[in-house]
């Protein structure tokens, strides 16, 4: 009885060994062989689950072999195929001499209306000469299952002064080893303020939906403007990422201080060509303002204005005020700077600001140093002197005697 | 002796007759304070313009006015006559010997007020403001030569220096004070509109108007202005006349030449009509 139990035994061994369907990873003997270390994955409905598939020689061999790949039974409405760099594929050729390793994708998108459930996906691996290989790929469909992104900030903490404008920088990771398309939302935000989700590149679009390749990062850009009558305190804004075929999501949350008390920077910036010059009286300068916008925002109706002192006076030659200066977009304005014959020598400052339509410059000094010429004062004189040599000449002779 | 000597000898004597007569001090000491004061004081140059233009018009007919009457009447213009020469030889050296009064009166009072500028103020000697000066200069004393001329003119005419003065007075009134609220009330009728409209043909129709006026062509030239007398309106164009350094000479003179031929014609016609008058003249 024992013996015939050992016998039975090792029929069913050998009857197990030489099943195909036994074969888990790789066959056992084929001129090619495919294995993969990864046979079961979770994922959400919709997904698109990828599978790493090793295909190399089965022994080292010169001649040319061949693989054939193929599905031989997946759910129904689930696409399944087997890719390589250039796109899906169904045998892989090895040349002569060629022992490199091959790797092959299995992709399998799930339908988005799939239900929770494990499912199983066979493939044959067909070598021209040799055992077949077939393998089973499971996915386990889990609504529940936790999500495979994260989403944070390097700097989640930021303060600003009420109407001042910040910006968070937000990072989303990936790491499913397929692309995933995410919808992005601000869930959580003070009552009145303008939150925008903006593409890092230009900040110039909002975006409500990014895709993003496997095992990727995207950043983005998170604008707050809190109103202006917001009151000092810590606010939170929390943003959120949620996979378009799944109920998770991946969070940040982000503090925002508010100070009224912050010294704010400046929007519009003055710099001068030159912040010191040195005229004579009667002369006149032309010099270059620069107005910059460094703010974030769009400014309108911009324009310079300089305060004229005793003996000097400026001519602004722009026509009228700037209409729009974008944010990070510069002018530079001619000035014309005039001395009077008649001013005084010395030091003078005069003072100049950009206005636009909703701030204004901090003020800026251009030191005007008067000096008298001490080569026109010689000029005077012997102009004087000449003329009065040459009168008195005239005199002396045509004068009547 | 030749006419171009008896020109020479005439426009010499009566230059040395001006030279010696306390009229020529008291003259230049007007002109340059003037515009010593306006100069260094006006914080626009159009200021000093109009002093010269409304104003010293009446210093250059005090040059000519006498010209020939002061001969006539002592007498010694008949003695000249005696002489081999002409009428026409007496006029003209009468015309050089007040013509290069004036102009050392004019030329050597803005040499010194701008030496005086340079001295006081300190400012910086260049070449392109001292160039245009002259130039101010020249259309100063062409504009000054017009009314001398003119008084020379008078002094053909007339037969005592009191009328001929007169005339010369009367002249300057109405070119620099009279003319111009006239021009308005006739570019009113002829327009129908009122100067306060500031409708572009009132206008273009006074500044047509205008060109019969000198102080027009010398407001040109000067300061780019319609007109400088008092009582009137001026247009300021973009171009400021010969002094606006943002334009070269080559194109002022381009935008300017019908004033400034106007300004060289005048005292040559009027020169002529001098020369008329006195040679039929019944001395």
């Amino acid at each position: 009885m024992c013996q015939n139990n050992s016998v039975k035994a090792l029929l069913l061994v050998f009857f197990v060994l030489l099943s195909p369907a036994s074969s888990i990873a790789s066959a056992d003997w084929g001129t090619v062989v495919a294995t993969s270390e990864t046979t079961g994955k979770v994922a959400i409905s919709g997904d698109i689950i990828e599978f790493p598939i090793t295909v190399q020689r089965g022994h080292n061999s010169s001649e040319k072999a061949w693989i054939g790949l193929s599905v031989s039974s997946a759910p129904e409405n689930w696409d399944v195929g087997f890719y390589e760099e250039n796109g899906q594929i169904l045998f892989l050729n090895f040349p002569e001499n060629e022992n490199k390793k091959r790797n092959v994708i299995l992709r399998v998108k799930t339908p988005s209306e799939a239900n929770d459930g494990v499912y199983s996906v066979w493939v044959n691996f067909v070598p021209d000469e040799g055992d077949i290989s077939i393998q089973e790929f499971v996915v386990k469909i889990d609504s529940d299952a936790d999500i495979n992104m994260q989403l944070y900030s390097a700097i989640p903490g930021l303060e600003t002064s009420p109407a001042e404008p910040v910006e968070f920088i937000v990072t989303i990771e990936n790491n499913y080893d397929h692309r995933i398309k995410v919808n992005l939302d601000v869930l959580e935000k003070s009552e009145d303020w303008d939150i925008q989700l903006l593409e890092i590149e230009n900040k110039k679009y909002r975006i409500t939906k990014q895709s993003l390749e496997k095992n990727s990062k995207q950043d983005f850009i998170v604008r707050v403007n809190p109103p202006i009558d917001t009151v000092d305190g810590s606010y939170t804004i929390t943003v959120a990422v949620t996979p378009e075929n799944g109920p998770q999501s991946a969070k940040e949350t982000l503090e925002l201080e508010i100070n009224g008390n912050i010294e704010t920077n400046e929007a519009l910036v003055l710099i001068p060509e030159e912040v010191n010059l040195i005229l004579s009286p009667g002369s006149d300068s032309e010099i270059y303002v620069t107005i910059k916008n460094t703010g974030i925002q769009q400014l309108e109706n911009v324009e310079l204005r300089m305060q004229d002192v005793s003996g000097i006076s400026t001519d602004v030659r722009m026509f009228g005020a700037i209409d729009k200066l974008d944010s990070g977009e510069s002018k530079e304005i001619p000035v014309q700077i005039s001395v009077r014959a008649d001013a005084s020598s010395g030091s003078k400052d005069i003072l100049m600001r950009a206005i636009s339509d909703t701030t204004n410059s901090e003020d800026g000094t251009i030191a005007i140093v008067v000096e008298r010429s001490e080569s026109s004062g010689f000029f005077g004189v012997g102009l004087i002197l000449i003329s009065i040599c040459v009168l008195g000449l005239i005199i002396y002779k045509f004068g009547r005697r | 002796m030749t006419n171009k000597n008896a020109v020479l000898i005439i426009a010499k004597k009566e230059f040395s007759d001006k030279l010696h007569e306390p009229s020529f001090l008291v003259m230049m000491s007007i002109f340059m304070v003037t515009l010593f004061v306006y100069t260094l004081g006006s914080s626009s140059f159009s200021n000093v313009a109009r002093v010269i233009g409304v104003f010293f018009p009446i210093l250059a007919i005090a040059l000519g006015y006498d010209g020939i009457i002061k001969e006539k009447n002592s007498k010694s213009l008949n003695v000249l006559l005696t002489h081999p020469l002409f009428r026409d030889n007496i006029i003209t050296g009468k015309f050089f010997g007040i013509s290069i009064t004036l102009g050392l009166v004019v030329f050597i009072s803005l040499i010194i007020i701008a030496a005086s500028d340079f001295l006081i103020s300190g400012k910086i000697v260049q070449f392109e403001a001292l160039s245009r000066l002259m130039i101010f200069g020249i259309f100063t004393y062409l504009y000054l030569l017009t009314f001398a001329v003119f008084a020379l003119f008078t002094s053909t005419r007339c037969k005592t220096e009191i009328g001929s003065l007169a005339w010369g007075v009367v002249i300057w009134i109405n070119m620099c004070f009279v003319l111009g609220p006239t021009i308005i009330m006739l570019s009113s009728i002829i327009t129908g509109q009122s100067m306060f409209e500031m409708t572009d043909k009132f206008f273009s129709t006074g500044a047509l108007l205008f060109n019969i006026s000198p102080i027009h062509h010398f407001a040109e030239v000067t300061v780019g202005n319609l007109d400088l007398s008092y009582g009137t309106f001026g247009i300021q164009r973009d171009v400021h006349g010969f002094l606006d350094t943002k334009y070269s000479v080559s194109y002022l003179i381009g935008h300017y030449w019908q004033n400034v031929i106007i300004l060289l014609a005048l005292p040559v016609i009027l020169l002529v009509a001098s020369y008329i008058s006195f040679l039929r003249e019944n001395i």
